[in-house]
């Protein structure tokens, strides 16, 4: 599978990336809800995914346990998480039914293991190039990352505007300070094509 | 600027023009729906097309047939989104769809849009772009989304009123809309107006669009302007027909025929079947094949011996109420299981018969006629002089007792060219009646 990442996407909304630790200090626990809005119309349905690659310092992925996305799930809506528990994710959703998050995530920085310094939270339109789908078409899809704990939201990224021609974005990153002072979060907003193949190239691993 | 697919703009200025550029001429026709933040359409009014060339302040204003003057500024507050969207025709073959077209440019201000059927499935009802209030502004977003069911499906998703489908078979078509405005009274457009638009709008010769448009002079007068019918014209190929083959008479005739079957049906084409001792369905002439298509028709057929009226007759029945089973597979596609023949119709059946005399098959012909005045076909025998011909018998048919309606008339064409507007007025002067008694006595649905 050829890499596949498209700059001309950029040309239309730069990502922008924004320091959220002002606005959420000392937070430990992270929660990054997606939802969208099934589709109303005949074809495919949307199926947007959420998902989570943990880094190291160099910015790679190093084992397949770092990779937590549907594609580790037992089954179609089952929870999964990371080996170590720090990532927890509610389950695959594939059109886009249930009210409020359709997927959540929760990472809990507590749990993290010792070598890892970053998460970077994708977000993704499964099958995309194949369906035809941008996130332009999906009604009502939107990302935030909240307080686990207050459920305040730190970040709020609305896919159908703001990254309309794309069908994967780097959405979040939650990373850790190099003071030992815990995590911060950062709303990143990088769209491009691709799918999760990129994503996944982005970070180091090949094709799942 | 070109947009792709799923893509979302900020509009650099909320007055434009969308035009639509269609240079390989598909198929297809388009409206614009103003809709609420409930995704309904806001009022009647605020569906533009060519049946509704405006909304009520003129912020939508269909110009010409392939541009729209848009002013977001005047739209009312609560209108929230205004989408363009593409459809097949009302009543294209129940197999056609988008998944065909070809490469389709939708301009507005300094942005355009192409798509084609590539990025499709099987949608007939597409809706290209959708322009939204956001935040304080407006946006543009490339949907290029739609539905299979065409523009009934549409209709209904904005929630606007659909009418009852004409038949099991038919496309759903929307109601006519109602324009209401306090300056005029409501005013209704007319499907056989719709019904010459889209002959105008395709590839269609012009000699058909203006028998069309004489014929609809006609039906205005007996309020049929509104009116669905599937045609069927029923040739005599006997041999002492040549003459009016030659002299391009029985051409001429089709010809009309096919341009009362375009106003006639959504389809826009009519069935053809041949008699003499034989019977035969030749198949269907439309506004885009009826060029020497009889001719080509009597080559291949040549014309024969023997005038039997009864198996036409019976044939016709058939094709539209199917009541024998090994009819199943003649008449192919149309054949119907018994089961699924309706006790009632939406639609009658308009045959035309054109024969230059007297059946050799009387008794039985007087039978079948008889037999079928309990369904909603009517019978329109023409006669042609011919040198041999001779009306007896047909015009003791247009009299016959014992039947449960009159399902029949008889006129004669003179001698010479035909004379159109003539065949119009005699085409229906008796099938107006025809059709409030049958609707009386139930063999139609009102």
């Amino acid at each position: 599978m050829p890499i596949n990442i498209d700059l001309n996407a950029n040309k239309i909304k730069r990502g922008v990336t924004i320091d959220l630790s002002k606005e959420a200090p000392g937070v430990k626990q992270f929660e990054i809800g997606l939802g969208w809005n099934q589709n109303a119309y005949d074809g495919d349905a949307f199926d947007l995914d959420a998902m989570v690659f943990r880094v190291d310092d160099s910015g790679k992925v190093t084992q397949q346990s770092d990779v937590i996305f549907y594609g580790i799930a037992p089954a179609e809506g089952q929870p999964f998480s990371s080996p170590e528990g720090d990532v927890q994710h509610s389950g695959d959703e594939r059109v886009g039914a249930k009210p409020g998050d359709d997927e959540m995530i929760t990472i809990d920085t507590e749990k993290t293991p010792g070598y890892l310094s970053k998460y970077i939270v994708f977000l993704g339109i499964f099958d995309a190039e194949k369906r035809g789908q941008t996130f332009g078409m999906v009604d009502g899809a939107a990302a935030e990352i909240r307080d686990a704990v207050s459920k305040k939201v730190i970040a709020t990224i609305d896919l159908s505007e703001q990254n309309s021609s794309n069908t994967i974005i780097n959405a979040f990153e939650i990373i850790r300070s190099k003071d030992g002072s815990g995590f911060k979060a950062k709303n990143v907003s990088q769209g491009f094509n691709g799918g999760i193949n990129a994503a996944l190239a982005s970070v180091g691993v090949g094709s799942a | 600027m070109s947009i792709i697919k799923g893509q979302k703009i900020n509009l650099s200025s909320l007055i434009f023009k969308l035009n639509v550029s269609d240079i390989n001429k598909n198929d297809l026709t388009h409206s614009i729906f103003v809709i609420g933040k409930d995704r309904k359409l806001i009022q009647d009014e605020y569906m533009v097309f060519y049946g509704n060339e405006s909304s009520p302040e003129n912020a939508i204003v269909l110009e010409n047939e392939d541009i729209y003057s848009v002013n977001l500024e005047k739209l009312p507050a609560h209108a929230d989104r205004v989408a363009f969207t593409i459809h097949i025709p009302v009543g294209s073959p129940e197999s056609s769809n988008l998944s065909s077209l070809s490469d389709v440019t939708i301009s507005f201000g300094d942005e355009s849009l192409s798509f084609n059927g590539n990025q499709l499935s099987s949608e007939k009802a597409l809706i290209v772009l959708e322009f939204y209030r956001y935040q304080d502004s407006w946006k543009a977003g490339a949907t290029v989304q739609g539905f299979n069911g065409g523009l009934a499906k549409l209709v209904e998703y904005y929630g606007a009123e659909v009418s009852a489908p004409q038949d099991n078979q038919a496309v759903p078509v929307p109601a006519p809309v109602i324009v209401e405005s306090p300056k005029s009274a409501p005013i209704t457009i007319s499907l056989a107006k719709k019904r010459i638009e889209k002959l105008e709008a395709s590839n269609v010769d012009k000699i058909i669009i203006n028998l069309a448009k004489q014929a609809s002079g006609h039906l205005e007068k007996f309020n049929l302007d509104n009116h669905t019918a599937d045609v069927v014209i029923i040739l005599d190929f006997s041999a002492s027909m040549t003459p009016a083959f030659n002299d391009g008479r029985v051409q001429s005739v089709a010809e009309q025929l096919v341009a009362a079957g375009a106003l006639f049906d959504d389809n826009q084409s009519i069935d053809v079947y041949m008699f003499d001792s034989r019977v035969k369905y030749l198949g269907e002439l439309t506004p885009l094949n009826f060029k020497n298509q009889i001719s080509k028709w009597e080559k291949q057929y040549g014309l024969g011996g023997g005038t039997d009226y009864a198996k036409p007759i019976q044939a016709v029945r058939d094709q539209f109420f199917n009541t024998k089973e090994e009819s199943v597979g003649l008449f192919g596609r149309k054949a119907k299981a018994l089961s699924e023949i309706p006790a009632e119709r939406d639609k009658p059946i308009y045959a035309f018969f054109l024969t230059d005399g007297d059946a050799t098959d009387k008794t039985q012909t007087t039978r079948l006629i008889k037999e079928v005045s309990r369904l909603p076909i009517f019978w329109q025998f023409v006669g042609i002089d011919t040198g041999w011909s001779s009306f007896d018998y047909l015009e003791k048919l247009d009299d016959l007792s014992d039947r449960f309606i009159d399902n029949a008339d008889f006129f004669e064409l003179g001698k010479g060219s035909i004379d159109q507007n003539a065949l119009f007025s005699k085409m229906f002067q008796e099938y107006p009646n025809w059709i409030k008694i049958a609707k009386s006595k139930g063999l139609l649905k009102n």
